[in-house]
């Protein structure tokens, strides 16, 4: 269970993060049994009823990057390649993305760790975690994994 | 007497009120008012210089609006339309993984 500074502070950044998916056609919902753990709803602009679910699981916030998985419907199986959509780095088959954005992506790559690919721990973190994914969406997306 | 000059060739240039957000810099967005001719690529340069951030190899920032990447030589006006401000998002793509 991440501390109280965790959750006071994701309890700060959490109201961009709505704003944003707001405007995006897309949704946030923090999970009933853990505070630091959230869930969110997207979609690619291209093609709007391709809803994903994602799932960011924080232990040390802004200190350390989320856990990021897709799941098969808010809450759900962690587990499902077809809840993954296909974005480069995104890897629907290993569940998790390989970027540093993620700590599955830098448990992959501990050089990320430092230099210019290190985990930014100033500013909205939140936001720019889901920015990212949205951008990705948006700019990237070419179709749901099989 | 009054005289009035006659109207001219002359068309008052009308700015565009520019805002990049960048949600992990401690600093507040990056304002400016700049001519519709402008390039998205001028804004993404000055953008990065007040947020202190730069290019890396396996990684560029692109200016987004309405969740698009917008083209480097676009300009303000175009991304603009008819509008008179413009709210851009600076956003890290990373081309590794």
């Amino acid at each position: 269970m991440a501390d109280q500074e965790t959750l006071l502070n994701l309890a700060d950044d959490e109201v961009a993060v709505v704003a944003f998916l707001s405007g995006h056609d897309g949704h946030l919902a923090q999970d009933t049994g853990d505070p630091a753990v959230y869930w969110l709803t997207v979609r690619p602009c291209s093609v709007p009823p391709e809803i994903y679910y994602v799932r960011l699981a924080w232990t040390a916030y802004p200190h350390s990057p989320p856990s990021i998985k897709f799941a098969d419907s808010p809450g759900g199986t962690l587990t499902v390649t077809r809840a993954w959509p296909l974005i480069p780095g995104y890897r629907a088959t290993s569940f998790d993305i390989c970027k540093p954005l993620s700590a599955e992506g830098y448990g992959l790559h501990p050089e990320w760790q430092r230099g210019p690919d290190a985990w930014p721990t100033t500013g909205n973190p939140f936001l720019w975690v889901v920015e990212m994914i949205q951008f990705d969406l948006d700019n990237s997306y070419t179709g749901r994994a099989s | 007497m009054t005289v009035h000059a006659a109207p001219g060739p002359v068309q008052e240039m009308q700015l565009i009120s520019v805002q990049v957000s960048f949600p992990v810099s401690p600093k507040g967005p990056y304002r400016a008012d700049v001519t519709p001719a402008t390039l998205v690529g001028t804004v993404r340069q000055a953008a990065m210089t007040h947020f202190e951030v730069s290019d890396g190899a396996q990684f560029t920032y692109v200016l987004t609006h309405d969740g698009r990447r917008q083209p480097n030589d676009e300009t303000v006006g175009q991304v603009a339309g008819d509008k008179h401000s413009v709210d851009f998002r600076l956003v890290k793509e990373i081309t590794q993984g």
